[in-house]
């Protein structure tokens, strides 16, 4: 059924400034030269009633119009995923971290493949991509991050005015941190995460790296998807993987420390986590544990994506 | 439309730039405060170039910084009483407009600062239309001039609820059978078809039942009873709708005895004001009568309304200023280049009824009708799994929930200003998640929720006269009604299917039986047009009898008049649910209440001219069947202490006719008793529907009415309509939190203390005078001005328990506890019109300019958001709760209805 009412049709790509103050819409039938106030004038007013007058006169043929006519919306087009040519890569970036919260002020663009997911809670408003030379932590601050960026998806950062910082001597980037004891904050804001993190190809999952001797385990790694191959846990301090937040005892992390060779690797689980409450394996028993290789100041940790990541031997 | 882009750009860059401040770039804009938007004069304005660059504000909050270099800069802005805002602002090369910085007062906040009827989403559950009373076309002398002019308020007369008042179709009690609601929405562009009405005042009885107290419509909708023509009517409008085209036909009775009518109409299109909003709605009618012979008659009507129109959303002050316009909608989104609605109505209940009439003599008069009501009605909204919220002004996506962080507060405003998709709803993103879904399953649909009815109605009615001077009218009633209650997949936007699961239990749970809505079809795959969510039946039966006897008696007139009856209802759910899987699937326990009122009344005439009348009555009604139960949508739990509601209620009235003068002056005073009700919402931070089920509220309204018309000379007449009422609570009720996700209970009876605060969402103060003209060759003018004050806001009963006061300061509790008035508020009206009579034809025309001084500032409701926020020190503990800001809807600005006629 052809609509008949006035709607305004408008290119939703449009990103320029030309909202101003008012509810504006383009009139279809009036244009008023000003665009700061497209609601009723007393001149578009009288310009829309002649306008209605005279479609009246058109519209009253249509009287006896079939009762079901529900409106219609074709669906949007498909995604187009961006496609840019990095200038740095993910360690290069990184080692611009001059001694502290260090504002990125060139156009440095960086692209890396999403290797975790918050699907399970056990990531919280940030998530890590890795290329070939490392992986970075990107404090994005959005929640259910693995609707929009999914693991093996290529993502390019626009890294200019955004904030390189460390903790525990891992790099992340973020926005300024208006607290002391972080170097940098997340970005948040809907138009900030438009102007610096941009979606390219999706891809399959990431190959994990598979470590099988400790000499493999160095900082050089941080940050992406490894294995560690037949480790054994020799350590934990609870039986499952976390404590699930109950009533007024906060959630507390679970970690279960797994060895390679004599290196010990932390697996650090959120309370949040969903799998939380799951039974973690037993003392001295060997898995195969994948995840993301962090590290806090002389420790190295891993942060499971899911329970698929731990294989039993 | 790219060069029209570019003009328009042109131009508004040249408005600029000749605007009164700026040769050359800069910036400016106004400085107000956030309560009330009230302009700050003398504030400082400080921009951090390379040099410090100072302006201070004028009388109207506006100030101006010319010839700055351009680039990001720092701007504070300081007065005395606010708290310094901080801003980052980019300097362009011209005047830019930074529009309203509003600033946060630092004293304790004062609540005082200074559709025709829509229908707003209010973010509940509860998906009833609850459209206010007076909308019937009365001959009292108050009621035609309330009823249509207070309209725009949303104006509850005598402050009443919906229920008070009971509607009648040819003689059929029509309320609706859950809520009690006027049930105009059934009727709703049949205006023709419903134009012969009938109606009584306040406590007055009818000739088709006892009524309540806040009078009755009978609308006489019968093929004989509709004016005989031909009548066309064509709308062009800018309020609600765009376009309205009518058609009616009317036989009249026919020496054969036969009478039918016709009607259809529809109304299209969208309005000036409120994007999003749209009409795409018809109606249809059809009557067919018979006078068998002189004392036998069958008369059978059908008629329905299928309707789907875009509703609009309230959202905050906040939002209002940030994009400069108190008509903001957060309910659409672009979508191939038109504005989608997520909240759409779409219903179509048509309506049976027969009538049955017998007068053996001129003394019995028996009347016997059935009617049945029947169809669908469907309200829809987004749903979401596992994605993030959708909601363009979700708390988190406003400069407020960075306020101690200018900076990202500034590019959340931005983003406001410059990308529809962050001002709206992202129909893109939304598309893109579900089709980047793995498996293909949905995380974001358009559910569709539903309250289909099934209602029966059954009346046999006799009027004897018993003599010359006494009458009596006696009637049985039955009533059967059952309501599919149930939400289904109406668009999965992009996906291939959706999982029937609880979302939010499977936040908390993750799996097992508790994150399944029916256990009997666990993990069910459902697609457009499938059932999920939850499903459950409301069974509901009410059986009365009544008598109402008049006479007159030495110059008195005096009525009696009883009802009593029982109403039952019970809950039939027929999902079962995982998280109460013992009291969700099956029957719950059948509620039974009698219910009975008694009335009196006398009046006494003197001459013609003068009539002094009292009225009294004692009622005792059934609470609704959705306020009765704690979460029906999870679970059969009924409301604890669920009772009838006791009210009180007598008025008297001076009426006066003198020589064309006519007056109506009442005075009212009414108590109600043991109210309940049950408010749900959608929490986003338990992310679930949450229930606020409360009991033992009281109210007192009380007031004086007036209603008057005095001819001024030949075809010039004045108006008035004057209500002054006081309406307070006065019982500090109990309230019951439940959360639809979990078997907790969140706060249970707590005390709501709001004793001696005011009855919201309807001005306690409405006055309208005017004048109106009508010449001899059928011209019609008129003007009007209404006056408005005392409304309140809507109130969150939780922010006045003990429990949202728990480590607040005193001052702090006084905030919280506060009851918002609104502004009082001017509105200007006019109209004109005239009609032509050429041989048998009638043409004419009538157009209405309403709120001619273009007001854009009146708030015609909203409510306070049912959320608390928590305030917590830096290890998480809780230290105090607060209020979020409230949601406002404003009366549209200057709008027009233009209505050509032809009649034959």
């Amino acid at each position: 059924m052809k609509r008949i009412y006035n709607t305004p049709t408008y290119n939703f790509n449009q990103t320029k400034r030309v909202l101003g103050a008012g509810e504006p819409v383009a009139r279809v039938s009036a244009s008023n030269g000003s665009a700061s106030n497209g609601s009723a004038s007393n001149g578009s007013m009288a310009r829309g009633l002649v306008a209605g007058i005279i479609n009246m006169a058109i519209i009253s043929a249509l009287l006896l119009l079939p009762a079901s006519c529900a409106r219609t919306f074709d669906e949007p087009e498909a995604f187009v995923p961006a496609n840019f040519q990095p200038t740095h890569t993910i360690a290069q970036l990184k080692a611009m971290r001059a001694g502290g919260p260090t504002e990125v002020l060139d156009d440095i663009t960086i692209s890396g493949k999403v290797v975790s997911s918050d699907a399970e809670g056990n990531f919280y408003r940030s998530f890590f991509i890795q290329d070939e030379t490392g992986g970075i932590e990107i404090k994005i601050g959005k929640t259910n991050l693995q609707s929009y960026y999914k693991e093996g998806q290529t993502i390019y950062v626009k890294a200019r005015h955004l904030m390189l910082g460390s903790y525990g001597g891992m790099v992340s980037i973020g926005e300024r941190s208006l607290e002391p004891r972080y170097e940098n904050g997340f970005i948040d804001t809907d138009l900030r995460i438009k102007e610096t993190i941009i979606r390219g190809t999706a891809g399959p999952k990431v190959a994990p790296y598979e470590i099988t001797s400790q000499s493999q385990i160095t900082d050089s790694r941080l940050g992406t998807l490894v294995t560690l191959k037949n480790a054994k846990l020799t350590r934990r301090n609870m039986a499952t993987w976390a404590q699930k937040a109950s009533g007024n005892i906060e959630a507390v992390y679970g970690e279960h420390t797994f060895q390679i060779g004599t290196r010990n690797v932390l697996v650090r689980t959120s309370g949040y986590a969903k799998f939380a409450s799951e039974p973690a394996p037993s003392l001295n028993s060997y898995a195969d544990v994948t995840g993301i290789l962090t590290k806090y100041n002389t420790t190295y940790q891993l942060v499971l994506n899911s329970l698929d990541g731990v294989v039993l031997k | 439309m790219k060069i029209r882009f570019t003009l328009i750009l042109t131009a508004l860059m040249l408005i600029l730039a000749n605007g009164m401040f700026a040769q050359g770039n800069g910036i400016k804009g106004r400085v107000v405060s956030r309560e009330g938007r009230v302009p700050v004069k003398g504030a400082k304005v400080i921009l951090m170039a390379d040099h410090e660059m100072t302006a201070v504000t004028a009388e109207n909050g506006e100030f101006s910084i010319s010839d700055i270099k351009p680039g990001t800069y720092n701007l504070s802005v300081t007065a005395d009483d606010f708290l310094p805002a901080r801003l980052n602002v980019r300097v362009e090369d011209y005047m830019k407009d930074l529009n309203l910085i509003t600033l946060v007062a630092d004293i304790a906040v004062r609540t005082r600062d200074a559709s025709a009827i829509a229908d707003f989403d209010t973010e509940s559950a509860n998906d009833a239309q609850a459209i206010p009373v007076v909308l019937s076309s009365s001959r009292d002398v108050y009621e035609n001039i309330a009823g249509y002019k207070f309209g725009d308020i949303r104006f509850r007369n005598r402050g009443y609820e919906s229920e008070s008042s009971s509607v009648y179709l040819n003689g059929v009690y029509f309320n609706d059978a859950l809520t009690g609601y006027s049930p105009w929405s059934l009727w709703t562009g049949l205006n023709e078809a419903t134009r012969n009405q009938e109606n009584s005042t306040g406590l007055e009885i009818s000739d088709y039942g006892v009524n309540g107290f806040n009078g009755s419509t009978n609308i006489n909708a019968r093929a004989s009873q509709l004016r005989k023509g031909y009548r066309f009517s064509v709308v062009n409008s800018n309020r609600q709708y765009r376009y309205r085209l009518m058609g009616t036909y009317a036989s009249g009775e026919k020496d054969n005895g036969w009478s039918y009518a016709l009607s259809v109409s529809t109304r299209l299109g969208g309005n000036d004001w409120i994007n999003g909003i749209y009409y795409n709605a018809y109606a249809w009618f059809a009557s067919v009568e018979k006078r068998i012979t002189d004392q036998h008659r069958l008369a059978f009507t059908l008629f329905g309304t299928p309707t789907e129109r875009g509703v609009q959303g309230a959202s905050t002050q906040e939002v209002y200023d940030m994009v400069g316009s108190n008509y903001y909608n957060p309910n659409w989104g672009y979508q191939d280049g038109k504005m989608r609605n997520a909240r759409v109505r779409n219903n179509h209940e048509p309506v049976a009824i027969l009538n049955y009439y017998f007068t053996p003599n001129d003394k019995v008069n028996l009347t016997a009708a059935i009617s049945y009501r029947f169809g669908k009605n469907g309200y829809s909204a987004l749903d979401w799994y596992d994605a993030p919220d959708p909601r363009p002004d979700y708390y988190r996506n406003l400069p407020s929930y960075y306020s101690d962080d200018p900076y990202k507060a500034s590019y959340i405003r931005e983003g406001w200003l410059s990308d529809w998709n962050i001002r709206q709803i992202s129909w893109d993103k939304i598309y893109d998640v579900n089709r980047l879904s793995e498996g293909g399953r949905s995380q974001y649909v358009i559910e569709e929720r539903h309250t289909d009815q099934k209602d029966l109605n059954a009346k046999l009615q006799a009027s004897i006269n018993l003599s010359e001077v006494s009458r009596l009218n006696v009637g049985a009633e039955m009533r059967y009604n059952k309501t599919d209650y149930y939400k289904s997949i109406k668009d999965l936007l992009g996906g291939e299917h959706w999982i029937d699961i609880d979302k939010f239990a499977e936040r908390d749970f993750a799996s097992g039986d508790a994150i399944q809505n029916d256990l009997n079809h666990p993990d069910r795959v459902v697609r457009e047009g499938d059932r999920y969510g939850y499903s459950y039946l409301a069974h509901v039966r009410n059986y009365k009898g009544w008598f109402t006897y008049r006479f007159t008696k030495n110059g008195f007139e005096g009525y009696l008049a009883g009802e009593a009856g029982n109403t039952n209802f019970w809950r039939e759910g027929l999902y079962r649910k995982g998280l109460f899987p013992d009291n969700s699937y099956g029957e719950s326990e059948k509620l039974s209440f009698f219910t009975y009122s008694a009335k009196g009344g006398a009046a006494y005439s003197i001459g013609g001219m003068h009539r002094i009348y009292a009225n009294a009555a004692y009622m005792e009604s059934a609470p609704f069947f959705q306020e009765s139960f704690v979460s029906p949508r999870t679970r059969n739990s009924v409301v604890e202490g669920l009772t009838t509601e006791k009210i009180m209620s007598a008025d008297i009235n001076y009426s006066l006719r003198f020589q064309g003068l006519r007056m109506r002056l009442t005075g009212f005073y009414t108590t109600i008793k043991d109210q309940t009700n049950l408010i749900s919402f959608y929490d986003d931070i338990s992310r679930s529907f949450s229930n606020f089920s409360m009991t033992g509220i009281d109210q007192r309204n009380a007031g004086l009415e007036l209603g008057i018309s005095v001819p001024l000379a030949t075809g010039l007449s004045a108006e008035g309509a004057f209500s002054l009422g006081n309406y307070v609570y006065t019982s500090n009720p109990y309230v019951t939190q439940t959360v639809d996700n979990s078997n907790e209970i969140i706060l249970e009876n707590e005390r709501v203390y709001w004793k001696e605060f005011k009855v919201p969402s309807t001005p306690q103060t409405a006055i309208n005078v005017g004048l109106n003209y009508r010449s001899p060759s059928s011209i019609y003018a008129g003007v009007d001005l209404s006056y408005y004050d005392g409304m309140y806001l809507d109130m969150n009963p939780v922010y006045r328990t003990d429990f949202a006061q728990a480590g607040l300061t005193e001052l702090e509790s006084e905030v919280m506890r506060r009851q918002e008035r609104f502004d009082p508020a001017f509105v200007l009206n006019a109209n004109i019109g005239k009609s032509w009579y050429i041989k048998n034809y009638n043409i004419g025309f009538s157009f209405e300019v309403k709120n001619i001084l273009n007001n854009k500032n009146i708030k015609t409701g909203g409510y306070e958001q049912m959320r608390l926020k928590r305030n917590e020190d830096s290890n998480g503990e809780l230290l105090s709760y607060s209020r979020f800001d409230s949601k406002y809807f404003y009366m549209l600005g200057t709008n027009y209805y233009l209505n050509i006629y032809f009649r034959f």
